[in-house]
This record gives C-alpha cells, structure tokens and sequence, in this order.
C-alpha cells in the first residue's frame, strides 16, 4: 500500500504540488489578514469593538483604529473566505479528475489493469493517498478560515456562526471532498481529463444548485422567533423576516401598516401595543447545520468514489 | 518444458465480437474463431491491421467480452473471472504504454506492488543485460528500450501464459531481433506460452513455432509454422498442381503467382507467400477447417 501511495504521489506530483500550493496559499493569506486584525488591538466587549486607546495616543487615535478595521473587514476578509470558498473545490477537482481519466487517456490503464488481479486494490492505491492529501489540506483551509472569521468578529465564536459559512470548517472541507470524488468518477467514466474536468465542474455547479435548496428547508427549519429589542443583526445568526406579536397575541406581519415609536421606543400607529419580532435562525444552530451538510456532503463524495468502483471494474481501459 | 494437462493455455471456442452494438456502427473485429494454443508454443498471431488481432489478445486479459462464445486462459473464462485470468497472464500492449513520467525501477515497484510474486529481481535483471537504466523515466526511452520494459513488466509476473500485442510495431530491425530473443529465452526457461501478434512478418520465422492467420476476423490458417511453410508451394497463375488452390495473389513487381496446399510441384512457398495468400483468399482453407 506504501509503495502504491509513493507512486500516487510521484505520478500526479505535478497536480498534486499546485493544489497544495492553492491551499496553503490561500490558508497563509486567511491567517495573515487573521493577524492584521489582531495587531489593530481593539477588544471584543458586548458583543462589539472597543478601542482601549494608550494614555500618551493621538486624539483620534481610536478612529483610526476603527477605520483600518472597517477598511480590512471591508477589502479582506471577505474576498479571502470567497477565496477559500472557490480554492476547495476546485483543488478537489483538479486532484481528482486525473486519477483514473489520465491512466485511461494516457492507455497507461492498460498496463496497470493487466498487472492488476483487482481494480479495486489499484483504484484504492490512486484514490486514498490522494484523498487523505487533500483532506489535511483542506483541514488547514478549513481552520484557517474559522481563525478568520474569529478574528473579523471576535465577539462571536466562528463555530456558532453562520457568516462566511461557506468559506471554513466541515463544510469547505466537505465541499472540496465532493468535488473530488465527483471528479474521479467523471475521469472514470470519460477516459479523459479535460472533458471530464469540464463535466465536473458542471455538475459540481448543479449539485449545490440543488444542495443549496436543501440545506435552506434544514436551515429554516431551525428558525426560532425573539424579540427585536434582543436582537443585534451582527451575532452570526441568519435573519429571515420581521414579524409583529399584536396585542391580541397573534403574530403577524407588519406589511401595509403605518407604524412608528414613540421616545420611549414603543410602536405607535396602527401596531400601538405590538411588539416587533424577527424571525432568525441563530447561531447555535450553525454546529447542527454545518453537521448535518457536511455530512451529507461526505455520504454524496463516498457515493461517487464507490461508482468509480464499479466503472473502473466494468469498462474498457482505454 | 510443461505438458499440456487437460486445457491449452490459450482457447476459443467459436468467439465473435461485434463491436458499436448499441450505437449502429457495427464492426464485426472476431467472426467465429476457434483456437487453441498448445503450452510451450509462441504463437504468431497475424493479420493486417483491423484483421482482429488486438481484440483477441485483449479478450484474453478481460479486456474485451466476446459478443458470443467463449475463451479461455487456464481453463479460465477472463470475462467471469478476470482476476484470476489476470493472475495467469502477462501482457504487454500495442504502443508500450508506460508512465512516461516514472523511470524503470518504478515501473518494476509499481508492478510488484500491483501483482503478488512479481520477480523483481528477474525482471531487473533482464533489463542490465540490455543496458536499459533502471533510473531513467520511461519517456526518455528509445522505442525498442520501452518495448523492452513493457516485456520485462509481462515477464516479471512469471505468467504461465505471455500475451503481446504488436510488440515489435515500432522497432528497428536489431530491436526487433533482440526483443524476440529476450522473449524466446523466457518461454524456454519458464516452460510459459505466448502468443504474439504482428501485421509484418519478418523476424517471427525465428522465433515462433506456430502460426494464426488472422483475416477480416476469421481465422485463415493455423498450423505450425514447420506444416505451413512445407506443405504449400508456389506457381504461376496459369498452372495446375494435384492440391488445393488457395488463391491467386500479388506478388512483387506485380506479377500474379498462386499459392496451392500441395505436397509437390512448383516451387516451395515461403512464411511471406502463405500468409499472403491465405489473407487474399479471404476465407478459411477447406481442408483444414470444416463449414
Ligand atoms: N473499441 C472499439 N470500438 C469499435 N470498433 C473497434 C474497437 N476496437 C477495434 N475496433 C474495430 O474492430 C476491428 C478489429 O480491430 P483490432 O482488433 O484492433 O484489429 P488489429 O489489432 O488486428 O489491427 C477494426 O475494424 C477496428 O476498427
Ligand atoms: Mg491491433
């Protein structure tokens, strides 16, 4: 098996040292902009930011701070977690797409196939050094983003967090899995890396299309309804609708009602005696979210992986 | 050398193979071809190209499922049970097909770490007496070295039996002769079978103890190359000998001669002249294969 991973290792190094590099880069760029957070020196307190300005600083010492905090926020952070975002999957599929397309396009399959009394042991020795490869380096990509997003917000903890959600933890992991698998089995099936390439990114595009829509009927269900006055708009958590609890008790919608507050910050108008709600799914739900996406991620890549079983064992080797 | 017990190591029974059933373009590459290749014997298997020679071979490694029929390798059908098949035989395809990026000795590491009992050592071994570098990639090779190192690879696994599709295709004529002889001496010194094929026939006569005719997916001769050469001979068109007329065909410059199963008359043919003519017939030879 050692000698059957070396030989993974050194036939696909090329792909293999770029994807690496891909990841390690764009888990570098997480973690520095992740450390210019913190040298701005200002401290979570409630929930927000607070600068603890030195007693001999400038004057607008602390708006400075501010402004380069909202500069790095605004120009940073986000393209770095869409960067991890997009980094993942395509690393999966470039890993992948050549394991068993190139061997059949390059009719070196036909060599190793008739060396081979099971496919499968040799499939194996493709597939799992280079899944198990990818998977650490997700993991750092992974991390790398949580550390991120912990340092853009360190009031709140990146685990019961649903921003930027797509671009660290399980499920950048998860995603570049999938991608993976998907693209080994496209190779499988094609025989060919460019084409098979090309259909796997389309179908990986479909996939979440569809995945997306799924994962919304799990993240709505988890929606819980609190108190405006309660609610931040800034703690991780997702919002969907405002609501209004009338004075008979009914919750309802505040659509075509004229409305305001009063000094005391009471509704007034035709919602007099109501109170404003928001519908949220908040984020402690994220870890149930996050599980059971990555999860279903991982059974969706296993899936793939054991289709390219049965392709490589039932076709031609070139 | 092994006896024969029960099976031939290689063996067809009425094998067809109609490829593009299921996308209108049929090609029949196998029509019928009952073979069967006795052990010890290296086989030459040819035809022209399309005759069908590569889809036998890769039928052989369960590559390929006959259409109808059935084929054998130790008495094992290699399409229901690939696996063991496979663990009986050493082949080595048309154009080498070798990572270009691993050099020799990864090759050899990648076959022992493919196939239990690969003989390293015998397959090193073969390849110093070429003077073939264990520490070169395979792409940096000449032709005639990678079809070396794919016959070391086949060799390696200690095979009963020895499968080679077009081995010498791309060599040069001292490659040629210097392939068949490392394969030549394995068959002796192992007691293994093989049968190779090849649309040129040059060299083979030295090599190869018997002879398949391949045509259009049929089998037009198979004998041993001893009886297929002794027991034809060559006339003019125009003439008549006590024997069978196989065909009139082509001779160089253009001029026509005819090949006759016959014990005397004419003149003897040669390896060249009987393939020829039994490829221009068309159809197998009545006295050797019934309907
Ligand atoms: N995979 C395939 N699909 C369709 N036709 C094929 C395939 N392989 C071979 N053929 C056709 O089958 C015939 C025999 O091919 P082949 O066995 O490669 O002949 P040879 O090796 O003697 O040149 C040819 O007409 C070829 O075009
Ligand atoms: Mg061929």
């Amino acid at each position: 098996m050692l000698a059957q991973a070396r030989l993974t290792f050194r036939l696909h190094r090329f792909i293999l040292v770029s994807i690496a590099f891909l990841l390690i880069l764009a888990s570098v760029a997480a973690v520095i902009v992740a450390a210019r957070f913190q040298a701005i020196g200002l401290i979570s307190s409630n929930g927000g930011l607070e600068c603890d300005a030195p007693a001999d600083a400038p004057i607008n010492y602390c708006d400075s701070q501010f402004s380069q905090w909202q500069w790095l926020d605004g120009n940073m952070s986000g393209p770095v977690l869409a960067l991890l975002m997009v980094v993942a999957p395509l690393s999966g599929l470039l890993a992948g797409v050549g394991l068993v397309g190139r061997e059949i396009e390059d009719r070196t399959a036909s060599v190793a196939w008739s060396l081979a009394p099971s496919r499968m042991r040799w499939l194996i020795g493709r597939v799992a050094p280079v899944a198990i490869l990818l998977a650490v380096l997700l993991a750092f990509a992974a991390v790398a983003g949580n550390v991120l997003q912990g340092a853009r917000q360190p009031s709140i903890d990146p685990l019961l967090s649903f921003d930027n959600d797509g671009g660290r933890g399980p499920t950048l992991i998860a995603l570049g899995l999938v991608a993976f698998a998907l693209a080994v089995l496209m190779g499988s099936i094609i025989g060919r890396v460019f084409p098979a390439f090309i259909a796997s990114a389309v179908i990986f595009f479909v996939l979440i299309a569809f995945g997306l829509g799924a994962r919304w009927a799990l993240v709505s269900s988890q929606a819980v309804i609190v108190d405006q006055k309660h609610w931040s708009g800034n703690d991780g958590s997702i919002m969907l609708e405002q609501l209004v609890r009338y004075p008979s008790g009914e919750i309802g919608s505040a659509n075509g009602m004229w409305w305001g507050y009063d000094d005391q910050g009471n509704l007034t108008g035709q919602l007099a005696g109501s109170t404003m709600l928001m519908r949220e799914v908040p984020g402690s739900a994220y870890p149930l979210v996050a599980g059971v996406e990555s999860g279903a991620m991982l059974v969706i890549a296993g899936g793939f992986l054991a289709a390219s079983g049965l392709v490589v064992r039932r076709r031609r080797p070139y | 050398m092994t006896l024969a017990i029960g099976s031939p190591p290689l063996q067809t029974y009425a094998v067809s193979k109609t490829y593009g059933r299921r996308f209108g373009r049929r090609t029949k590459a196998l029509r019928n071809v009952d073979l069967a290749i006795p052990a010890g014997s290296i086989t030459a298997l040819v035809g022209p190209n399309g005759a069908g020679k590569s889809t036998l071979i890769r039928g052989f490694v369960g590559f390929e499922r006959p259409t109808s029929g059935r084929m054998t390798v130790m008495g094992i059908d290699p399409w229901r049970h690939r696996g063991e098949a496979i663990a009986r035989a050493g082949y080595v395809p048309q154009n080498a097909s070798l990572y270009r990026s691993l050099t020799v000795a990864q090759h050899l590491d990648m076959a022992a770490s493919l196939r239990r009992g690969f003989d390293r050592t015998l397959a090193r071994g073969r390849l110093r007496q070429l003077d073939i570098p264990l520490d070169r990639r395979a792409g940096e090779l000449s032709g005639g070295q990678q079809a070396q190192v794919g016959l070391a690879l086949a060799l390696g696994t200690r095979a009963e039996v020895l499968l080679l599709d077009e081995p010498l295709a791309s060599l040069d004529p001292l490659a040629r002769r210097e392939f068949l002889a490392v394969l030549v001496s394995a068959v002796r010194a192992d007691g293994s079978t093989a049968l190779l094929s090849s649309h040129v026939i040059t060299d083979i006569e030295s090599a190869c103890d018997r002879l398949v005719v391949l045509g259009g997916g049929r089998i037009m001769l198979d004998d041993t190359l001893a009886a297929a050469v002794g027991s034809h001979r060559i006339t003019a068109p125009d003439e008549r000998l006590a024997g069978d007329l196989i065909s009139t065909f082509p001779a160089r410059a253009g001029e026509l001669k005819a090949l006759w199963r016959a014990d005397e008359g004419g003149r003897p043919a040669n390896l060249d002249e009987v393939v020829l003519g039994y490829l221009v017939s068309g159809r197998p030879p009545r006295s050797e294969r019934p309907n």
